[in-house]
């Protein structure tokens, strides 16, 4: 079968219907408490990223010729939409979902318990065999996109969401140190190997004149950057809020 | 003949390098000074009972810095970074700009800090007031972190590179700005003298903006798809079977990892004090508690 033109769009027909699911269910929650505009514009970019990074042209060439557009996907709706869902979300409505997961969210939701949860779905979900079976079973397709999803929202959940628990200063930037530490040696591996690690993108027709070997490093060279880009200026953030913290906890001494 | 056989004399064989230790009388010389320098503190310091201050744990880090950054010049492996690999070259220049620093000035912590220099010498010292003010300038953490970006942007510029290695003298230089620079910032960082310059978020900021400043550095030579310095492409002879591009993204890892372990370390210990504080605040006020 000849693998369609790269501007052509391709659907994950699931993801735009949990799309607008989230929609209307934050429509709904809207309705009853105001939140304020910057919040709903940015609930909006995150199911506009998730939601179009699946269902587009960038979903044909993830799908059926280069692995960096692949990566790409994977830290939009991983690193750059669960963010800006959290975000988008009133202190009240987070209190209301982490209410609903009730002790087994609480749980999972630790610091101790995220960390290591998002880096075993991140590493494993770039394992060989794990990624050439998910491109070739587009439910397995759906199911690695979908962990990818739930596994950010659980990441930045301790970082953005004060329920159920308040996550102190100090153990955030102490949490993103360790997640910047810990998800850095997989960019760095497909930026140096010289042998490609995913055979369905060996037998993927060309596109861009890149090799698959070179697709694969300008893939972890993607990956590096933005997470250097991600978690550096988040710590950064929570470094900044640490100032004012110190000088008034100083202040009460 | 390349351009590394050029510049610093003979070529040390591939079969020799293993057996080149060298004797540099300026490393060595500064290495017995700093380690007589902090052998009388710590005496002087024992001698007034305060054991608390100058106990072994910091002869032995002190020990463990000075060694470091003298094993790093006097070794093969600075035989092998001058004259053969980029990434040695790299390893040698964070161990002696960053690791042995920082292992030296945490030892000095306190009022060991007071008592490195004997009276004799800190007194007349002291009393220069020009010389109290380049320190005090030098000593604001904006400036010691401009002179360290400064630095290590500088001498990683591809011709600087290429010009040091061709210059033994300019080499040398080089080697005293990175470890100057690592002073500077290591002062900040660990406030040996409690000078209170920043508090313990400003020195995190400061560590995140080091980590930041060398992962730009270090993106470069991991990123970037041909040699930049055509000193080590031209080595025909490739130490452990790296490419020239392979060597180079190896340096970049070797400062990426080492600064994670040095200022990764410093930071885990800084928000865990953040922390504590926090606890204990939280503890004195009623009802009150920590998250």
């Amino acid at each position: 079968m000849s693998s369609p033109s790269a501007s052509s769009f391709t659907f994950e027909p699931l993801f735009l219907a949990l799309a607008v699911a989230a929609a209307i269910l934050y429509w709904r929650g809207a309705r009853r408490e105001r939140p304020p505009r910057w919040r709903v514009a940015t609930f909006a970019l995150g199911l506009l990223l998730v939601a179009g990074a699946l269902n587009s042209p960038l979903e044909t060439i993830a799908a059926h010729y280069l692995l960096l557009i692949h990566l790409l996907q994977n830290v939009m709706i991983s690193d750059w939409a669960p963010p800006l869902l959290i975000l988008g979300l009133t202190p009240r409505m987070r209190g209301e979902l982490a209410r609903l997961g009730g002790g087994a969210f609480a749980w999972i939701a630790r610091p101790q318990i995220a960390l290591p949860v998002w880096l075993v779905a991140w590493y494993g979900i770039h394992l060989a065999g794990f990624y050439d079976f998910a491109l070739r079973n587009p439910w397995m397709l759906n199911l690695e996109h979908l962990v990818l999803v739930a596994v950010g929202l659980l990441f930045w959940w301790p970082i953005l969401a004060s329920q159920p628990r308040d996550v102190s200063v100090p153990v955030k930037i102490g949490y993103l140190g360790a997640a910047f530490v810990g998800s850095v040696f997989l960019g760095l591996a497909l930026t140096f190997s010289d042998t490609p690690f995913y055979d369905f993108y060996v037998a993927a027709p060309r596109l861009w004149g890149l090799s698959a070997a070179k697709d694969q490093n300008f893939g972890g060279i993607l990956m590096n950057a933005e997470q250097s880009a991600v978690f550096l200026a988040a710590i950064l953030y929570f470094v900044l809020r640490l100032i004012p913290e110190e000088e008034r906890t100083s202040s009460r001494g | 003949m390349n351009a590394l056989l050029l510049a610093h004399g003979d070529l040390v064989p591939r079969s020799k390098l293993g057996s080149a230790w060298e004797t540099p009388p300026a490393v060595l010389a500064g290495a017995a000074i700093s380690l007589l320098l902090f052998a009388q503190a710590w005496i002087r310091l024992r001698r007034r009972g305060r054991t608390d201050h100058a106990g072994y744990d910091r002869a032995l880090l002190f020990l463990a810095g000075v060694t470091l950054g003298t094993l790093a010049l006097v070794s093969p492996l600075d035989p092998i970074g001058e004259e053969y690999l980029l990434s040695a070259h790299m390893l040698e220049h964070v161990l002696i700009g960053d690791a042995a620093v920082a292992l030296a000035i945490l030892a000095l912590r306190g009022p060991l800090t007071f008592f490195f220099l004997p009276s004799p010498i800190l007194g007349p010292l002291a009393r220069i007031g020009p010389l109290r003010s380049f320190l005090r300038f030098v000593l604001r953490p904006k400036v010691s972190f401009g002179i360290w970006a400064g630095v290590f942007a500088g001498w990683h510029f591809p011709r600087a590179y290429d010009y040091v290695l061709t210059h033994q003298a300019v080499h040398d230089l080089q080697h005293v700005t990175f470890v100057l620079a690592g002073v500077l910032v290591w002062i900040q960082l660990i406030d040996p003298a409690r000078r209170g310059e920043l508090r313990r978020s400003g020195r995190i900021a400061l560590a995140v903006a080091l980590f930041t400043g060398g992962q730009i550095l270090s993106d470069v030579l991991i990123f970037t798809f041909h040699p930049l310095y055509p000193a080590y492409a031209a080595q025909d002879e490739r130490l452990l079977g790296l490419s020239p591009l392979a060597d180079q993204r190896a340096a970049g890892i070797v400062m990426m990892v080492e600064q994670m372990i040095t200022l990764g370390t410093c930071v885990a210990i800084l928000l865990r004090a953040s922390q504590r504080d926090l606890v204990r605040r939280a503890g004195r006020r009623p009802g009150a508690s920590a998250a």
